[in-house]
């Protein structure tokens, strides 16, 4: 854990700095006359105080702890991040029953590792019970995409 | 009295058709949600707040509230069952309810979990009805140094308590709080870190960050370990009556857990799960057989179950009469309701009394329904728990995914959304909890807005804070409950590990 905490608590130290400078340049104002940068500038602050205080913790500590990548399924991680973004991506040209139903398929076939008549039936079962849930009941408006 | 007719008022409106319906789904929502682990009601809620756009305020809040106290109910089933808690709150019935069911005795020990919850459920409702309207009274008076100072207090309320790292912690509550600013400026209409999006320019909402924080990071931890296989499940139990015996030993645990549970939840901070752990250890403390407890004492189920139902009935208390939420549940109710355009306050119970009394009295029937449904559902809830992950994250994502789109038909949402999904899921990793932040994001438009209007007020000076007695009390409260973990991390002593 010592060298993942390290690069986060960098990281943090990098978004406070890069929050204070933003929000100085928004403005803070002066206390009688609070500007739009004064809270995040304070954020910001603290952020930055707090992530340098568990850095110089880090160095102190002998250990350096397990890794904490250890035995993670990155391809299944990476998988649904795509997908999610696919599904985004492709919402509006191809339509939410058609994007809905690939989506699930794959999702259900490639990391479910379902069989491909159940992740068929699933994802066919699952595009229309969400469009009788959320279109008709709800009222929510889904694109049509290739459907018009 | 006041009280009586308050809450006939509340019955006409809780015991409509439609309100009953909603409540009704959302115990049977949370009981489900409280069943299955990984899901909890946090995510559970912000899944369904899209879906609550459409109905009117008060059926969307009854809801949802019946959604976060019937995950209490839910989660003590497969406690005892099979020791696997569906929620952090049943955590502790696991040591005592699990050994029961071993010996033979899960259905006495779900007995008494489901009617102390039943009870403890109803003297809290109670309890809210009475406290509720003093409290409000009492907030008439708070202006904006009292609203910066109770958020302060708030804040340092949950960074003392929580469960990781304190520092850890308090960086969550400063980046919620900048995370809250990104949008326009509600003063000056400068635009704040939106860098020109138009999806930015009207803040980070609520709904993508919870979504992703909780339920798209959920699904990548679980997904990630390898295939699991459906638990087996053996659990086995005849009746579902406790004795005499056990009423003899789980009455006062119940009636000490109620009371200690419904003070705790009205505690910024405070909820369900310091609740239970609390009435376990004070059940513990003061028996005489303290060796018992941990093998089997009926007290070890009895007084945590009923202490965390009262805990989830009095966290409305605060943020009904306040506007400030006690736990990450009850910011996102607040979103909810703000969603809706009602702003909780202490003039919530004289504009939208109906709103008020009637989600108030909704607790007691949704008490009741719980009652009556999760004794004879037993057998099913413990079924649904042997469904492989694998089938349920791919429902999980879709409802995440129809729920963010659902807000504005805009498809950056989605991306904000898993972009929140990667943040979630790192913050695990790497024991940064999610909840401060949640909290923060949902209250600092209120403490900026606050803290703008008391500095104006006062020309810029901070004695305002420390004038006003209201004010002062809660800021230097804050104030200690922060400094006081803090103090260790600079004396010349080995840190313990909870920093």
């Amino acid at each position: 854990m010592g060298t993942h905490e390290r690069v986060s608590t960098l990281f943090f130290l990098g978004l406070a700095v890069a929050i204070c400078v933003e929000s100085y340049r928004l403005g803070p104002g002066s206390f009688s006359q609070p500007g739009p940068g004064l809270v995040p500038l304070g954020s910001g602050l603290i952020l930055g105080i707090f992530a340098f205080i568990v850095l110089v913790r880090t160095f102190r500590r002998k250990e350096e702890g397990e890794n904490l990548w250890r035995g993670a399924a990155w391809s299944k991680i990476i998988y649904i991040l795509a997908s999610l973004a696919a599904y985004a991506g492709f919402l509006n040209s191809l339509g939410f029953p058609l994007i809905n139903f690939l989506w699930m398929g794959l999702a259900c076939w490639k990391i479910g590792k379902m069989g491909w008549k159940a992740a068929l039936l699933t994802s066919l079962a699952s595009t229309f019970f969400a469009y009788l849930l959320f279109e008709h009941y709800l009222s929510i408006r889904f694109p049509r995409g290739v459907w018009g | 009295m006041d009280v009586l007719q308050n809450l006939e008022y509340g019955f006409s409106v809780a015991l409509t058709g439609a309100n009953l319906t909603y409540c009704f789904l959302g115990v049977l929502i949370g009981t489900l949600v409280g069943v299955l682990p990984g899901l909890g009601p946090a995510a559970t809620i912000s899944l369904l707040l899209p879906g609550t756009f459409h109905l009117n305020s008060t059926s969307a809040i009854i809801m949802l509230a019946g959604v976060y106290y019937g995950a209490m109910y839910g989660g003590s089933t497969t406690s005892i069952l099979v020791s696997i808690p569906g929620e952090a709150a049943s955590v502790v019935t696991c040591l005592d309810g699990y050994r029961m069911a071993q010996q033979g005795r899960g259905g006495p020990a779900l007995g008494i979990a489901a009617f102390g919850s039943f009870i403890a459920g109803t003297i809290a409702v109670l309890g809210l009805a009475i406290a509720a309207p003093p409290l409000a009274k009492f907030a008439v008076g708070f202006g904006p140094p009292e609203y910066f100072s109770l958020i302060f207090l708030a804040f340092s309320l949950v960074t003392y308590l929580a469960s990781g790292s304190i520092l850890k912690a308090i960086m969550m509550i400063a980046l919620g709080v900048f995370l809250g600013s990104v949008g326009t400026d509600f003063i000056t209409g400068d635009p704040r870190f939106s860098y020109g999006s138009l999806t930015l320019s009207d803040g980070i909402g609520l709904v993508p960050v919870v979504m992703g924080l909780f339920g798209i990071a959920e699904v990548l931890e679980n997904i990630e370990k390898e295939d699991e296989k459906g638990r087996l499940l053996q659990a086995k139990f005849k009746s579902l009556f406790p004795t005499l015996q056990d009423w003899k030993e789980s009455l006062g645990p119940i009636f000490r857990g109620t009371i200690l549970g419904f003070f705790l939840g009205l505690l910024p901070g405070g909820g369900s799960i310091i609740a239970s752990f609390a009435s376990y250890a004070v059940e513990k403390r003061i028996s005489r057989q303290p060796e018992r407890f941990g093998k089997g004492a009926i007290q070890g189920v009895a007084g945590p179950e009923s202490a965390n139902n009262s805990a989830a009935t009095s966290n409305f208390v605060p943020l009904m009469t306040l506007g400030i939420p006690a736990n990450v549940v009850m910011a996102l109710v607040l979103g909810a309701l703000m969603i809706h355009g009602v702003r909780p306050g202490p003039f919530l119970m004289k504009e939208n009394p109906g709103l008020f009394w009637g989600v108030v009295t909704s607790m007691y029937v949704g008490n009741v329904m719980l009652l009556l449904l999760n004794l004879p559902l037993i057998g099913l809830w413990v079924r649904i728990l042997a469904i492989p992950y694998r089938v349920l994250f791919p429902l999980i994502l879709l409802f995440c995914i129809i729920g963010v789109y659902s807000l504005d038909s805009n498809i950056w949402e989605i991306i904000l959304m898993t972009s929140f999904g990667i943040m979630g899921y790192l913050l695990r990793k790497l024991q940064y909890e999610a909840a401060p932040l949640i909290f923060a994001l949902v209250l600092s438009p209120i403490l900026e807005n606050s803290l703008r209007q008391a500095l104006l007020m006062s020309e810029g000076s901070f004695e305002i804070f420390f004038i006003r007695p209201i004010s002062a009390i809660l800021l230097i409260s804050g104030i200690l409950l922060f400094i006081m973990p803090i103090l260790p991390l600079f004396k010349r002593k080995k840190l313990n590990d909870g920093f």
